[in-house]
């Protein structure tokens, strides 16, 4: 509803600004520029944010003073905040980094965020930038035209820093042509009330504009054109840095409870660095003064005043809140607490993590692995064995022959609660990775894909075996009882080596150890095959009981094949692309029948 | 495309598949290593007193895995002949 209202009311502004003043249009078309210069940069950088990025920020976040430092160099390098966080919130809800990290690098990123106005207003205002955004506009094109992702990256980047420069070109060009019609400085506003309206006034430029940067950039060139007084600059600053967290918190609507932790505390870094700044701005000016002297800079040099009161009121924010980095992470995670209704949801998709493939990667495989745990607990229960059995060194064997007890549950209800809404989940953000993704990452999704599919179809050949199995498995006949109880041992004992499995680093050996699963379930099922026949033939089971064992038997070498077929999918995720050792040394159905049968006679 | 540039893209890809080479045989080494202790633990369980199901379950991993090992063995042997049958022919070249 607002949208309607407010995206034609802006057209009609412009329009009518762009009719009236060509200072005006040049502006705009400078913060056009800018915004899409900032873009075209969030775009190079990217190439760069796969497995690297994801190493590099795993081995430099593992300390807090750390975290800062990457907040901080990133945010310098990229000079874009809103990525760092893009990156921060998708690491964070793939549980590569903690909350503590993440709030690390959300103030190393406010304070690196500030070189971009020492850059403005220490180079920018001072060199013809058009001269330099030309031909970096020229070489980004020849770079995007390459085949390498790299290479492309390459040219987005400098694309990027090229429209940066021309949109602060016309921005400079639109304020000095602007000075010669109207003198802005007649609105300007002293004292307490200036500093009020002019917070609010930056506050409001940074929402609209969706980047403190290029409100900061727009403050300086005004500055510099003398369009706006020193004083009015500064309350713009703390209102562009307090108007930023507005671009986070409607970041963090989309993402899951981390992301919206995060989103949490740098509202609360920005908010509480905003009022320190608007309560001692007196003494903060005194310390721009005496550091600005000391640094060299002239007493009317304002642009560069501005970014020193722009870095130092951050970093006064980093140092007041650094030593309350741990009261901030208790007091997020009461205050915003993981959903623990009655429905399990995705612990570690988020829209966020969608732009960056190998992030979105490894949060597919963990959600597919969440997924799985819970089908686990679902599988166990369903054939009556508590997951602590499965897990524990409890000789399965011994299960055959007593009657046992039947765990109650509704599997549609557990179903429903613990599966669809992740299963739904997965799908969707697989079907989006997929497609944002390279054909390098193709195999790994596919396979993660049916691993999914494959968890909802074996606890469907559960449910379909448990309308006999807790009948039989309490019978008074001691023969079908005992086949009923094998079928619950043998999907056990495939649980609980898959749950071994599962604490294997190598995805190679892993894979190579199912095939000692698939010979022991071939040897199992031929035997039960064999006492079963025996059962019929001597009438120990009725013609009813038999048939049930036979359908029944099917049902469990479907649960355990796709088990089996789970496992094998996820591990085939993670192994890297042009491994293909475990299929030179996995094997065939053949050599598995033969050691089977081997493994048989010898019983 | 001139002799010399067509010799150099040749030699570049050869260079390219002897990395690629390497990388396979290290990789394959680590899963034997991996694939041989294994083995060991087994048959100093094998040796341990327990019931027969679970010698007999035992031995059929063994089973399992000394065939796994046969196999890489094989594709280490056919690597290594592969580079060698490389390297000659780069040496005839050159």
């Amino acid at each position: 509803m607002l949208s309607r209202i407010l995206l034609p009311s802006a057209f009609l502004i412009l329009g009518y600004g762009f009719w009236v003043s060509n200072s005006f249009k040049d502006i705009a078309a400078g913060v056009a520029l800018f915004l899409f210069g900032m873009l075209c940069m969030e775009q190079g950088f990217k190439a760069y944010s796969g497995g690297a990025l994801q190493r590099f920020l795993s081995a430099s976040t593992d300390r807090l003073w750390k975290s800062l430092t990457f907040g901080i160099v990133s945010t310098t390098l990229m000079q874009s905040s809103s990525l760092v966080s893009v990156i921060t919130i998708s690491f964070l809800s793939a549980e590569l980094i903690g909350l503590k990290q993440g709030i690390g690098i959300i103030f190393g990123a406010n304070l690196g965020t500030t070189t971009g106005a020492w850059v403005v207003a220490g180079f920018g205002l001072k060199v013809k930038l058009s001269a330099y955004a030309l031909p970096m506009l020229v070489f980004g094109v020849l770079f995007l035209m390459q085949a390498s992702q790299k290479l492309k990256g390459i040219g987005w980047v400098l694309m990027g820093i090229g429209f940066l420069f021309l949109g602060i070109h016309y921005m400079k060009e639109g304020f000095s042509d602007f000075s010669g019609q109207i003198d802005l400085t007649q609105y300007a506003m002293t004292g307490i009330a200036g500093l009020l309206v002019f917070t609010l006034m930056g506050m409001v430029a940074t929402v609209i504009m969706q980047s403190s940067h290029a409100t900061l950039t727009l403050i300086i060139t005004a500055l510099a054109a003398s369009q706006i007084s020193y004083e009015n600059a500064l309350a713009l600053a703390i209102g562009a840095n307090v108007g930023t967290t507005v671009t986070a918190m409607l970041g963090a609507i989309g993402a899951n409870i981390s992301g919206k932790r995060l989103a949490g505390a740098h509202l609360v870094f920005n908010l509480t660095t905003g009022l320190v700044a608007l309560f001692s701005i007196q003494l903060l000016l005194t310390a721009v003064d005496t550091i600005g002297a000391w640094l060299g800079i002239g007493a009317d040099d304002h642009t560069l005043k501005l970014a020193l009161f722009h870095t130092l009121f951050n970093l006064l924010g980093v140092v007041l809140m650094l030593p309350l980095v741990n009261t901030m992470v208790n007091w997020l995670e009461r205050l915003l607490k993981k959903d623990h209704s009655m429905s399990d949801r995705p612990r570690y998709l988020s829209e966020a993590s969608l732009s960056l493939p190998q992030v979105a990667l490894t949060a597919a495989t963990k959600e597919t692995k969440h997924l799985f745990s819970n089908a686990f607990t679902i599988i166990a229960h369903g054939i009556s064995l508590r997951r602590a059995t499965i897990v524990s060194d409890e000789d399965l064997q011994k299960l055959i022959e007593p009657r046992a007890k039947v765990i109650e549950m509704d599997l549609d209800e557990q179903y429903a609660r613990m599966i669809k809404d992740i299963y739904g989940a997965n799908i969707e953000f697989l079907s989006k990775a997929q497609a944002a993704a390279s054909h390098q990452h193709a195999n790994a999704y596919n396979s993660l894909r049916r691993a999914n599919t494959d968890v909802v179809s074996a606890i469907k050949a559960v449910k379909h075996l448990r309308k006999n199995l807790v009948h039989y498995m309490q019978s008074s006949n001691p023969h079908i009882r005992r086949e009923y109880n094998r079928f619950r041992v043998r999907i056990g004992e495939v649980l609980r080596s898959l749950a071994v499995l599962r604490d294997t680093d190598d995805s190679v050996v892993a894979l190579l150890s199912l095939d000692r699963i698939r010979v022991d379930i071939l040897g199992k099922e031929s035997e039960a095959a064999e006492v079963a026949d025996g059962l019929i033939r001597i009438g120990a089971i009725t013609s009813q009981m038999a048939t049930s064992l036979i359908n029944d038997g099917a049902y469990v070498r479907e649960v355990i094949q796709h088990l089996l077929d789970i496992n094998e999918d996820l591990h085939r995720s993670e192994l890297v692309f042009d491994d293909s050792i475990q299929d030179e040394l996995a094997l065939r159905a053949d050599e598995i029948a033969n050691i089977a049968k081997h493994a048989g006679e010898v019983r | 495309m001139t002799n010399t540039k067509l010799f150099e893209k040749l030699r570049s890809l050869m260079a390219e598949a002897d990395r690629t080479d390497k990388k396979h045989i290290k990789k394959l080494r680590k899963v034997l290593h991996d694939l041989k202790d294994r083995q060991r633990e087994l048959q100093e369980k094998l040796q341990q007193p327990g019931s027969s199901d679970e010698q007999a379950r035992v031995q059929q991993e063994i089973d399992v895995i000394k065939l796994q090992r046969e196999k890489g063995a094989e594709v280490y042997q056919r690597i290594k002949a592969e580079r060698k049958a490389r390297k000659n022919s780069k040496g005839e070249q050159s």
